[in-house]
């Protein structure tokens, strides 16, 4: 029994870690103001691209550049598209999903002359596990803790990375002036459009790790739409965190158990699907009930008055 | 200030056409690339739609969802509001419509009564789930992008639910419903294609949106609230209820969409993954440009472009997905406002240059 719960904790932690990558890079740009619809995009070319290149170059340092070089082109495309040729951000979101999902496919044929994955066709490399000293050797925390991959405690990293990031570094608190109020930032000299480009960037950057831990430490190939609405999940963890990345962690650690929940269930009777369900009807069920607490509240200040 | 709009209108065609130019040109270029024999491939994907009834009929069996999705997508595109439910309310009225079709089939219900019933069934479908991100958005002021999206994948697993626990066919090797009785199901148009009496369906529906639009004082509130809400609220429309009644049309439209879709085509509800014919919708709507009188021929055009890739797809090695870029390359140079903008604003100077002379 107890070995159970160790095993599902510890896959728990296996199946947030892109969840988390994807959450905080939402924050990144939810801090300047922005939903970011496009993780999901960014995810899958660098999850292909990293697979692709360390696999060409037997490098896993290139793949992994590679990987970063491709997600954060996609920001670009989307962030000039977007801020320069004024196009709906929303819009211009949704449809590099949908080219990447295809896209993505369409560039693995040309490579490997595959449609389904890259199993067996491409010898690419892969970031390994690690064991914790010292955490290790305690028992059951050390079943839980220890022996993950090295992007996931990359990961947890990186939640703190972008908390101080945010909050305690000048480019921060230009983000978050920007977010605030962007006529404000601008009349100050900071320019919104900058500000914009480089969140988005950010955000790339760290939405790039998770899709190449989905390619090259989850699984060790690529596989069409491997990313699975992984990105929209992310998202939406972020948003009922309005942002903050710690509490953003927390929200894609909870979905991230429903996802490990569901694995389990597939096994038994109970209806894999509802348990599916989850996050996302979690996610509205949070918003309402968020967007109720905010008019009770601006009701007592107003009685108050 | 005529000629500006003139200049704006004439524009606007020509950029449209551009952009579809440099999207055909990328793709008839990977399609080079990517082919060994790159003539007979680019023949296939640009002619091959029109080489026989079968392949028309499957052409047609695709532009009649894309009239019924482009115009409910319109509604919300034009009230400037990014509600993405189609995509899943679509799969969901599907879903229901083979569940009551499977009820009552047998029950001796005459064929056209039938249809209009489970017709019924599919809008009241879309409405209803519509309803949830509209009402949120308007009331509660929550963002109804990412509700629509997180009901999607609800409404998807949701249906694969019900299909698992109340329809399950076990007599067949696959996932799918019992079939939908014969009486059900929309007559072919032609025998043995997919050219159904459904398009009746879809140009109703698209007069009924242009109408709307162009003919009634809501159409008039719609396209006011999404092209300037500051003047909208200043004029004393009534924003809450328009823009709440506007996206649950365009819901229930796309409830429709999925109704005609399953009974024309399908003889069973199997659909296990999203159908993104909600977001072709969009993407209709955005090629039409919010004017629902020039949504037949955004519906055409992808509907052509779509089955091109799938005969490509089963005639040579050429994956299908190739489309999906093409698509984003068209949507991005169609709704970006800037793109060929400075051109644009040069033709407008010269013209008020001119008519300055004349005056002068």
């Amino acid at each position: 029994m107890l070995d159970t719960i160790v095993k599902f904790l510890f896959s728990v932690i296996r199946v947030s870690t892109p969840l988390v990558f994807g959450a905080v890079a939402a924050c990144v740009t939810r801090k300047a103001g922005l939903l970011n619809l496009a993780i999901e995009s960014m995810m899958l070319a660098s999850a292909l691209t990293g697979v692709l290149v360390s696999g060409a170059t037997q490098s896993l340092l290139l793949g992994m550049l590679a990987g970063f070089a491709a997600a954060i082109a996609i920001t670009m495309i989307i962030s000039y598209s977007a801020f320069v040729l004024k196009c709906d951000l929303y819009l211009v979101s949704i449809a590099m999903n949908t080219a990447l999902v295809g896209g993505t496919v369409f560039v693995m044929y040309l490579f490997t002359q595959q449609k389904a994955n890259t199993a067996g066709a491409i010898p690419s490399l892969f970031v390994g596990s690690m064991e914790l000293p010292l955490i290790k050797n305690i028992p059951l925390l050390g079943g839980i803790l220890s022996g993950h991959n090295v992007l996931t405690y990359v990961a947890f990293l990186m939640v703190f990375l972008v908390w101080f990031l945010l909050y305690k570094t000048k480019i921060g608190l230009r983000i978050r002036s920007v977010g605030e109020n962007p006529q404000a930032a601008e009349s100050v000299g900071i320019s919104p459009r900058r500000i914009y480009f480089l969140s988005f960037g950010m955000s790339g950057f760290i939405a790039a790790l998770g899709g190449m831990y989905m390619s090259m430490g989850y699984l060790t190939w690529f596989a069409r739409d491997m990313i699975a609405g992984r990105g929209m999940i992310s998202m939406s963890a972020m948003n009922i965190a309005v942002g903050e990345p710690v509490s953003a962690t927390l929200a894609a650690m909870m979905f991230g158990t429903a996802d490990a929940l569901s694995n389990y269930m597939q096994l038994g009777k109970f209806p894999s699907e509802l348990i599916s369900m989850f996050p996302y009807v979690c996610t509205v069920a949070i918003l309402v009930l968020m967007a109720v607490i905010r008019t009770v509240k601006a009701t007592a200040e107003r009685n108050k008055i | 200030m005529k000629e500006t709009r003139k200049i704006e209108f004439g524009f606007e065609i020509f950029r449209i056409i551009v952009a579809l130019a440099i999207a055909y040109g990328i793709t008839l270029l990977c399609i080079m690339i990517i082919s060994d024999d790159p003539f007979q491939a680019v023949y296939m994907f640009a002619v091959g739609p029109f080489t026989s009834i079968r392949r028309l009929g499957q052409l047609f069996g695709k532009f009649i969802p894309y009239l019924l999705t482009g115009a409910g997508m319109c509604f919300v595109y034009a009230s400037n509001r990014f509600n993405l439910i189609g995509e899943g309310v679509y799969l969901m009225s599907g879903c229901l419509v083979a569940y009551v079709a499977v009820q009552l089939g047998g029950a001796g219900i005459p064929h056209i009564l039938f249809v209009l019933l489970l017709l019924v069934v599919g809008a009241l479908t879309g409405a209803l789930f519509g309803s949830v991100p509209a009402l949120l958005r308007e009331k509660m002021n929550i963002n109804e992008t990412v509700v629509s999206i997180m009901m999607n994948w609800a409404m998807l697993y949701l249906a694969t639910y019900l299909v698992k626990t109340k329809m399950y066919d076990n007599s067949i090797t696959y996932m799918a419903s019992k079939p939908i009785p014969q009486e059900a199901r929309l007559t072919a148009l032609i025998p043995r294609t997919q050219l159904h009496t459904g398009i009746f369906v879809g140009i109703i529906a698209v007069a009924v949106t242009a109408l709307i639009f162009y003919r009634t004082a809501l159409g008039y509130d719609i396209r006011i609230c999404g092209a300037n809400p500051k003047f909208a609220k200043a004029s004393g429309i009534n924003m809450t209820a328009t823009l709440i009644l506007a996206q649950v049309m365009g819901a229930a439209l796309a409830g429709l969409g999925g109704a005609v879709d399953i009974l024309g085509i399908y003889d069973r509800y199997m659909w296990t993954a999203l159908t993104n014919m909600g977001f072709d919708g969009l993407i209709v709507a955005v090629l039409s440009k919010k004017n629902p009188v020039f949504i037949p021929l955004g519906a055409f055009l992808l509907a052509y472009m779509r089955t091109g890739a799938s005969i490509l797809n089963y005639t040579t090695e050429i994956p299908i997905e190739f489309v999906d870029i093409m698509q984003a390359v068209i949507i991005l140079l169609i709704a970006a406002e800037h793109f060929l903008g400075g051109f644009k604003e040069k033709l407008i100077f010269r013209a008020s240059k001119e008519k300055n002379k004349e005056v002068a």
